[in-house]
């Protein structure tokens, strides 16, 4: 399995359903565009028999990291308005849901965030998290903001680590 | 005074020896090891760590980034291509 960017020639966009409407429309109608203005990156994971058959996306940007929302200790750490990448959208066609596919992407995502700052430095990944997602995110290690238990964040060097043997 | 006490694993490793250089600067002040009798080693044991300069301290304790064992598991999982669709 591998993901590959959003192609709308290639990619059934219309036909993708996660149940959530937003995620959706995301796909359907803006993705493309966003790419093609250099705001954002999709990424696909295909059905490989059929790779006009979307099973997942990730939508990539980056945003600006919020010090003061941040625990005292990690504020001493960065510089203030510093980027941090952000996994914008994620979401699994409802025909392969409970297969542990947004597992892989959510990894997938992180593995694309690591080789990125390896090649331009920021601290941290964000995360804005729907309804009845926080718990996912917070199982592989995103912690809250102050004050935003929707808004997450893994550091970087969190990431290296785990993804190290 | 500021002190804090850490269960020492073996992923703290390099955090020990992070501490050790800080007792040689001067920024630790002390560290008591509460070490079980029977260990050889000082895995599975307590420090507790203590110096007065609390912002140098705080500094100091910049410890190495967590484990998460489902992070750790997923990633492994993806790795070894055990998710197919």
């Amino acid at each position: 399995m591998q993901t590959v960017p959003l192609d709308k020639k290639r990619h059934n966009r219309k036909a993708f359903d996660c149940e959530i409407t937003a995620l959706n429309d995301y796909l359907h109608s803006m993705a493309s565009q966003q790419a093609l203005k250099d705001n954002t990156r999709t990424y696909i994971l295909e059905n490989s028999e059929n790779p006009s058959d979307i099973v997942g996306y990730y939508t990539l940007t980056m945003t600006t990291i919020e010090l003061s929302k941040l625990p005292p200790k990690l504020q001493k750490k960065h510089f203030n308005n510093s980027s941090s990448a952000l996994i914008a959208r994620l979401a699994v066609d409802k025909k392969y849901k409970h297969r542990k596919i947004g597992s892989w992407l959510l990894i997938d995502a992180l593995k694309r965030v690591l080789n990125a700052s390896d090649i331009i430095a920021f601290p941290m990944v964000i995360v804005d998290a729907k309804d009845g997602v926080v718990e996912f995110y917070e199982k592989f290690g995103f912690s809250p903001f102050l004050n935003e238990e929707k808004k997450l964040y893994l550091p970087i060097a969190t990431i290296r680590a785990n993804f190290s043997d | 005074m500021q002190t804090i006490q850490l269960d020492v694993h073996s992923n703290h490793i390099d955090f020990l020896l992070s501490m050790l250089q800080n007792l040689k600067d001067g920024i630790i002040e002390n560290i008591i090891v509460d070490k079980p009798m029977a260990n050889t080693s000082i895995e599975n044991s307590t420090i507790r760590l203590s110096s007065i300069d609390t912002e140098r301290f705080l500094e100091a304790l910049d410890r190495p980034p967590k484990i998460y064992p489902k992070l750790k598991k997923a990633f492994k999982e993806y790795e070894n291509g055990q998710i197919k669709i």
